[in-house]
């Protein structure tokens, strides 16, 4: 029972618990349950995660983080670019990603070392992020070899899921991260940063690091992306910025900073993606599915908020109890 | 020295920004400052402004309140508002705007509720109302808008009063007493400034915050819906999602004019002057027949350029 206490408690589990009605949903739906499904869904929606992880990192500290889709486009368009220019594909794709941390860390040395507010921040750079896509690949277009995809469809160390493992290399740096002091460090600036400053805490090397971190994710998710598709396209990533602050909320990671963990992050964008599907398969008409995504949307959102909020899920219990004042 | 530091106002910045940008326009292309081109550089910054009013309130309404809905509130009344037809053109662009308001408002008045009521995050709330009206827009329109703008809704971006448009005056007009009548004298607007300032302070006050902050955004939404109408009557033909860049542009030009977003202090003339400012570049920068790629990449550096002289918190240590 103890045991049982402390997983409902967790910030995440509302999160984890919308994904798993909504997966049995969708295998009632389609009658399609299988590890190949699950395998599938990861391989189209890994990009979606690892953005969700990054922003939730950037969220963790009381900040945000919308230019993360502008990097994934820029990632793509950079590799694309560089694939028919003759680079062998892993230096391409090595390159971008060295790209996309960089995009991170001109983020974090804004936020951090010249104290910008990071919505602001992050929106002029991912107009600039933006930019630079769409001056490198005006239109959607370019291949890259094949043999990229074969790669991102392939086991790595022969039995790990390429999408899944790279999706395991972001959650073993942050959690490395996290099991050191820094990762305390991390939770009481997010709290309370005047507090956390006069406690000794570097401000400014963690905002920065949190937003290099963010840059990574978004690099893998771009790799992600491009390997999936195996084609270019300016705007790819123009969505993802958005949905993964969704997730995050979703997830039970608040906007105010220090609380929730990266695994809210990855269950509120699964719940998400698994949504789509559900809409998308549905056989509802193409012009309602929008509508009804963002409706679903509101409705978890504003769910897993009354969850987290005590005193309102209090009020609401005492009502269920008959009413009883 | 007193006069130095009496213009050290917060308009400052974005005053020395539109005469610099007015001398840089100038001099890389000639006939920059014609007057033809200001009029049109007025009208598009008119309908910026009426977006940013309606940002500054929800701005100043505290509580790191944004409203990113002011794009897709934008899009929609500039689909469903010329849908409006009724006898005479004049008639039904009388009915349009009061339609408008309530539109834009019924939205604004969705998102107060979520954001005091549920206590939803306003960045996230906002951003998930901007959802749910785009894919409300694409439900209605069946995804293939067929807009037919009126004759009288497009003459209000075209018909000259003395040498600016019609347009452009109304919103001067407004901007001014909305500024001094609604924001600084105003029972209601001597609330919303306390509210922001300190919500608990300002209910120790007897002020009821709640409402006043529900109130904020439904005005914002209200305006967003009016800067809807107006942009379609400017643009002569509705697309899906043709705002959506007003979203961020009116959050820009909020923060260039002065105001502060943690709350309790700001103005609308700030706002339309930081309008004016991204208008201007956007304009400069098309003149110089740039790729749209090149042209977005400067306009992301010039704002962040602007935001690290004009908005840097302070250092920590005190």
């Amino acid at each position: 029972m103890e045991q049982f206490k402390k997983v409902t408690r967790w910030s995440a589990f509302p999160s984890l618990l919308l994904f798993l009605v909504f997966l049995i949903i969708n295998s009632v739906i389609t009658g399609n349950f299988s590890i190949s499904f699950f395998e599938s869904f990861l391989t189209t929606n890994a990009a979606a995660i690892c953005v969700a992880i990054g922003v939730t990192a950037t969220i963790l500290v009381a900040g945000t983080d919308i230019s993360l889709g502008s990097i994934v486009s820029l990632v793509n368009v950079v590799i694309v670019t560089l694939c028919e220019k003759g680079y062998s594909v892993p230096t391409a794709a090595l390159i971008a990603f060295g790209c996309a941390v960089l995009c991170g860390m001109v983020n974090g040395f804004i936020i951090g070392v010249m104290r910008v507010n990071p919505l602001l921040t992050t929106f002029a750079t991912s107009t600039a992020f933006g930019g630079i896509a769409l001056w490198i690949l005006p239109y959607p277009g370019g291949y890259i070899d094949y043999s990229f995809g074969d790669w991102y469809l392939g086991n790595m160390l022969g039995f790990i899921p390429t999408p899944v493992a790279l999706i395991l290399i972001l959650i073993f740096i942050w959690t490395v991260f996290t099991k050191l002091p820094s990762g305390l460090h991390l939770y009481a600036l997010g709290k309370d940063v005047k507090k956390a400053y006069a406690s000794g805490i570097n401000v400014t090397f963690l905002r920065f690091f949190v937003h290099t971190f963010a840059g990574i994710a978004a690099g893998i998710a771009g790799i992600c992306v491009s390997a999936n598709t195996c084609a270019g396209s300016p705007v790819v990533g123009a969505s993802m910025s958005m949905n993964s602050i969704a997730a995050a909320v979703i997830g039970g990671v608040s906007l105010n900073g220090g609380i929730g963990s990266i695994w809210g992050g990855i269950f509120g964008a699964c719940f998400l993606n698994i949504l789509i599907l559900i809409v998308v398969s549905a056989n509802f008409s193409s012009v309602v599915q929008s509508f009804i995504q963002g409706l679903i949307l509101l409705i978890g959102v504003v769910f897993s908020v009354i969850a987290a909020d005590k005193e309102l899920s209090g009020k609401l219990k005492r009502i269920f109890k008959g009413g009883a004042k | 020295m007193e006069k130095l530091k009496k213009l050290n106002n917060p308009y400052l910045p974005a005053i020395v920004g539109i005469i610099a940008l007015l001398i840089l326009g100038q001099t890389v292309t000639s006939g920059f400052l014609s007057m033809n081109n200001i009029s049109s550089i007025l009208m598009t910054t008119a309908i910026l402004t009426m977006a940013s009013i309606g940002q500054a309130v929800v701005v100043i309404s505290g509580d790191s309140g944004l409203d990113m809905s002011i794009g897709a509130v934008m899009s929609m009344t500039a689909l469903f508002g010329p849908m409006i037809v009724l006898g005479s053109g004049t008639v039904s662009l009388i009915v349009m705007i009061p339609a408008v308001l309530i539109m834009g408002g019924c939205v604004g008045l969705l998102n107060g509720i979520g954001v005091r009521v549920i206590k939803i995050v306003p960045l996230v709330m906002t951003l998930i109302m901007s959802n749910v009206v785009n894919g409300f827009a694409i439900m209605i329109t069946n995804g293939q808008p067929s807009v037919s703008v009126s004759k009288e809704l497009q003459s209000i971006s075209s018909v000259l009063v003395g040498p600016i448009r019609y347009l452009t005056a109304i919103v001067v007009i407004l901007l001014i007493v909305l500024e001094i009548y609604f924001l600084r004298k105003s029972r209601y607007g001597r609330s919303l400034v306390l509210v922001g300032d300190n919500y608990n302070a300002a209910e120790l006050c007897g002020i009821n915050s709640q409402r006043i902050v529900i109130l904020a955004y439904t005005f914002g939404g209200a305006m967003a819906g009016l800067a809807g109408l107006m942009l379609v009557g400017y643009a002569g033909t509705a697309q899906m999602n043709m705002a959506d860049s007003y979203t961020m542009l009116s959050v820009a030009a909020v923060v260039i004019g002065g105001t502060k977003l943690t709350g309790g202090k700001g103005s609308f003339i700030g706002g339309a002057l930081g309008a004016m400012v991204l208008i201007l570049i956007t304009n400069i920068l098309q003149a110089l027949n740039m790729a749209a790629g090149l042209r977005s990449l400067i306009q992301g550096i010039i704002l962040i350029a602007i935001l690290m002289t004009n908005s840097r918190a302070p250092k920590l240590r005190q």
